[in-house]
């Protein structure tokens, strides 16, 4: 520790050598250095009565450096900066099984352009008995019910409108069909939980108390849809998450292990009436999310409510943003490997074996010949994950998933959603026989010359504090803070960068991961204060 | 007698189209040749090379040593910093924090701000298929930038020289006394020189004194040049501050760092 911070101290007097025997005033040293320093570290170059500050004071000082470091600008910097790895843009298809759709709106589902009447696409020939009714009769308003279900015209099969004010904009009135708009939570006929993925096939189900069941077009036609708002939501709720480590100044590392997020109404109206109903989008366990979901309507999209996490939280690791980018176990753990342990996954020399050797039989992944070579790390990787919905945002939790499920044999019987979506159903190779009814990270866990059944049960934050605990991440942070600042990679390979990539680093987890710090000791070395390629 | 201090009726819509002249093109190429060499900045210490370590990946869990197969030195390798171009963002911060404008266009009301379609033309990444910027300076980049900088130096120039409170003026923040002679007068010659001082200063953070003028005088004379075009407008002086901050703007001093 000692001599490494007696490196960095060299590195720093080597500068103020190399540039005093320059031919720049020591002021216009100064000036280039601001800018550099202020478009760094808060994204812009100084203001010209900021330079003008300067120039009177005479010399750039250390507390320059503090002030750039204590602005809002630098939170937003260093979250863009983790945007490329961490959050990127949300794109996540959402279903419209329940997605309802205005009748005037131009899509190659609408057949009949008139009126202003929504729909849900999908629904018709359930609803009107017949293919070509995709809507409802749109010249005449629906009086007719039994049972609370719209009686449809004996003729035509179809059913009018009627009036509803939706949760989105609970001020208005919006013109819905009427099977469409059914509000019950239970088929009055069906008795099918409308709230659930079973009203997929019950007619006397609809988008429920005020549509709440469906995404839906807001009234400023056409834009935005509730879907986006809601992936705005999941996206801000993550760099809000990552803006309030970085302003409150905390270790940096909460990245990756904090219990802590935040929701707002849009994601509050999601996870309380939408999370089984969506079909596809995220089909599996809201009974129990780790945390009361706070009491805010949809419209309440600037109201955040800050949550504690139990359970298996880890960051933006579990984020439902992060979740849904990377929507599967692999891709997850893939990604924490890219940006968390600056690593990538490459072929072995040479590439793979031809698919016909036999050793390309193998079903295990982590085993079949060059497969393995990336596999029998990244299973082990991917099982942190396996207590999460793939394709989902939820925790697999117990007692409704337990590890195995009996129930969840294709020859067993018929299979429930949560089985086929979240289990071994059936052996598709006889050496998985013994996993069948298994969640489906158990799939080879336990052979190897490293079982990985435990990763499994202690989820990502696991993960997460072993590459705390080990300096992997701290390295890793350092190693992208210097290829931010200093605008090439390390050159690990010259004794004098290693060792100070060590020594920042070993500050770094001294500092308990604090980021300011960081920046600050890697703008005062002599990589961040000299050009490269400039001739001796 | 023509004054040398405009009072421009002219709206910020429509700027001076001085520096998109092939002349001060051509002019300004050579001068953003001389800039970049001037921006080479001091020389660093030549690099410790060590001997390759052996390159081993036993796994993917333990750290690895990376290394290339052995130094192909092309000369001495100092470890400094890498000079690169200011990013969209950066530009967008720095260009509104300096000019106080964005480059906004057209008949609409508001006006249409113009960078965020061109963010990803300029580089930016979707963060969908793209997710490191491009930083290159491109022949796409080159034109937006051209654009971008005299779009906003034509509407800075135009409310400096009619902003008498100098203390609100950006760019144009001492305007020369009136002459008839245009440029030859040396009172204007000096408030001229000392502009581009202030400007040099306050866009490319170079402090020129007084008794340096080989940093200012390339752009005295394309002040100079652009004034002497335009003498048949009523507003030469506008043509020629427009002309060099755009000059300005697009050289590698403001738009690398
Ligand atoms: C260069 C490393 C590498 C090699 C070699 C490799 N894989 Fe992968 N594989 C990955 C990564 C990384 C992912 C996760 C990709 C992502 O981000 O979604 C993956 C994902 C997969 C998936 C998708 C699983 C899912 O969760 O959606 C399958 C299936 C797969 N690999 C099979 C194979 C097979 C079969 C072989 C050998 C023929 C093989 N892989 C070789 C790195 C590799």
């Amino acid at each position: 520790m000692m001599n490494r911070l007696v490196v960095v101290a060299l590195l720093a007097a080597a500068t103020a050598s190399a540039q005093g025997v320059c031919s720049m005033s020591r002021l216009t040293q100064d000036l280039q250095l601001y800018r550099r320093l202020s478009l760094d570290l808060r994204g812009r170059a100084p203001s010209a009565a900021e330079v003008d500050a300067l120039v009177a004071r005479g010399a750039l000082a250390d507390s320059d450096v503090d002030a750039l470091l204590r602005t809002d600008d630098f939170v937003k910097v260093e979250r863009e900066h983790l945007r490329a790895d961490v959050y990127g843009a949300l794109n996540v298809i959402w279903d419209t099984d329940f997605g309802l759709t205005r009748t005037d709106q131009t899509s190659a589902f609408v057949y009949e352009v008139s009126g202003d009447v929504f729909w849900i696409p999908n629904r018709g020939p359930m609803y009107r008995q017949s293919a070509a009714f995709r809507t409802c009769d749109l010249g005449r308003e629906q009086k007719e019910f039994v049972n609370d279900v719209p009686v449809a015209d004996p003729v035509t099969g179809r059913e009018g409108w009627v009036s509803v004010a939706p949760y989105w904009a609970p001020d208005t009135t919006i013109k819905v069909c009427a099977f469409d708009a059914q509000a019950h939570l239970k088929g009055p006929m069906s008795g099918v939980d409308c709230s659930t993925q079973a009203a997929r096939g019950a007619r006397d189900c609809g988008c429920g108390p005020d549509l709440r069941f469906c995404q839906g077009y807001r009234t400023e036609y056409p834009t935005p849809t509730t879907v986006a708002e809601l992936n705005r939501s999941f996206a801000e709720q993550t760099t809000r998450f990552v803006d309030r480590i970085l302003r409150d100044r905390r270790p940096y590392s909460d990245l990756i292990l904090s219990d802590e997020t935040e929701v707002n109404g849009p994601i509050a109206h999601y996870l309380r009436w939408q999370t089984q109903t969506v079909y596809s989008a995220d089909t599996s366990s809201r009974s129990d999310l780790g945390y009361p979901i706070p009491a805010l309507e949809f419209t309440e999209t600037d109201k955040w409510q800050p949550v504690r996490v139990t359970g298996r939280a880890a960051g933006v690791l579990t984020q439902p943003h992060f979740l849904l980018k990377f929507a599967t176990r692999r891709a997850r753990a893939n990604r924490f490997y890219n940006a968390f342990l600056c690593s990538s996954f490459q072929a072995p020399p040479g590439g793979l074996p031809s698919p016909g050797e036999p050793c390309s039989k193998n079903p295990n992944l982590a085993e079949r010949c060059g497969c393995d070579s990336c596999h029998r790390s990244l299973e082990p990787m991917s099982a942190y994950w396996g207590r999460f919905a793939e394709r989902g945002l939820h925790e697999l939790k117990l007692p409704e998933f337990p590890s195995r499920d009996p129930a969840c044999n294709a020859d067993a019987g018929p299979l429930s959603d949560n089985c086929r979506q979240h289990y071994i159903t059936q052996a598709r190779h006889p050496a998985e026989a013994p996993y069948v009814g298994m969640l489906s990270a158990y799939l080879f866990a336990d052979v190897g010359p490293t079982p990985f059944t435990d990763a499994i049960e202690q989820g990502p934050r696991a993960l997460a504090r072993s590459a705390v605990d080990s300096g992997a991440f701290a390295r890793c942070t350092v190693t992208k803070q210097f290829t931010r600042l200093v605008g090439r990679a390390p050159r690990e390979e010259l004794a004098d960068e290693r060792a100070l990539v060590d020594s920042l680093t070993e500050r770094f987890r001294a500092s308990n991961h604090d980021l300011r710090a960081l920046v600050k000791d890697l703008v005062f070395t002599r990589q961040y204060r000299t050009q490269e390629g400039a001739e001796p | 007698m023509r004054p040398a201090l405009a009072r421009p009726a002219k709206s910020p819509a429509s700027p001076p189209s001085a520096p998109g002249t092939a002349q001060s093109r051509s002019r300004r190429f050579v001068l953003l040749a001389v800039c970049w060499v001037a921006s080479s900045a001091c020389p660093g210490e030549p690099a410790v090379v060590a001997p390759p370590p052996e390159l081993t990946v036993k796994d993917h869990w333990s750290s690895v040593d990376v290394a290339d197969a052995g130094p192909a030195s092309l000369g001495p390798e100092p470890l400094g910093r890498r000079s690169r171009r200011l990013s969209v963002q950066q530009l967008e911060q720095t260009i509104i924090t300096l000019t106080g404008d964005t480059w906004a266009v057209g008949p609409a009301n508001p006006p249409i701000e113009v960078v965020p379609f061109l963010r990803t033309v300029l580089g930016q990444p979707d963060y969908l298929s793209e997710f490191r910027e491009s930083l290159d300076i491109g022949p796409t980049f080159t034109k937006f930038m051209d654009n971008w900088a005299s779009e906003v130096c034509a509407s800075m120039v135009v409310r400096d020289l009619t902003q008498p409170n100098p203390a609100l003026r950006r760019f144009v923040m001492r305007i020369p006394p009136a002459s008839d002679a245009g440029t030859d007068n040396a009172a204007v010659r000096a408030a001229v020189e000392q502009n581009l001082r202030d400007a040099k200063l306050h866009l490319h953070g170079e402090l020129v004194s007084p008794a340096e003028t080989a940093a200012i005088e390339p752009y005295v004379e394309v002040w100079q040049q652009l004034y002497l075009r335009n003498l048949a407008d009523p507003y030469p002086d506008a043509w020629a501050w427009a002309g060099v901050c755009t000059l300005m703007l697009t050289d590698p001093e403001f738009v690398t760092y």
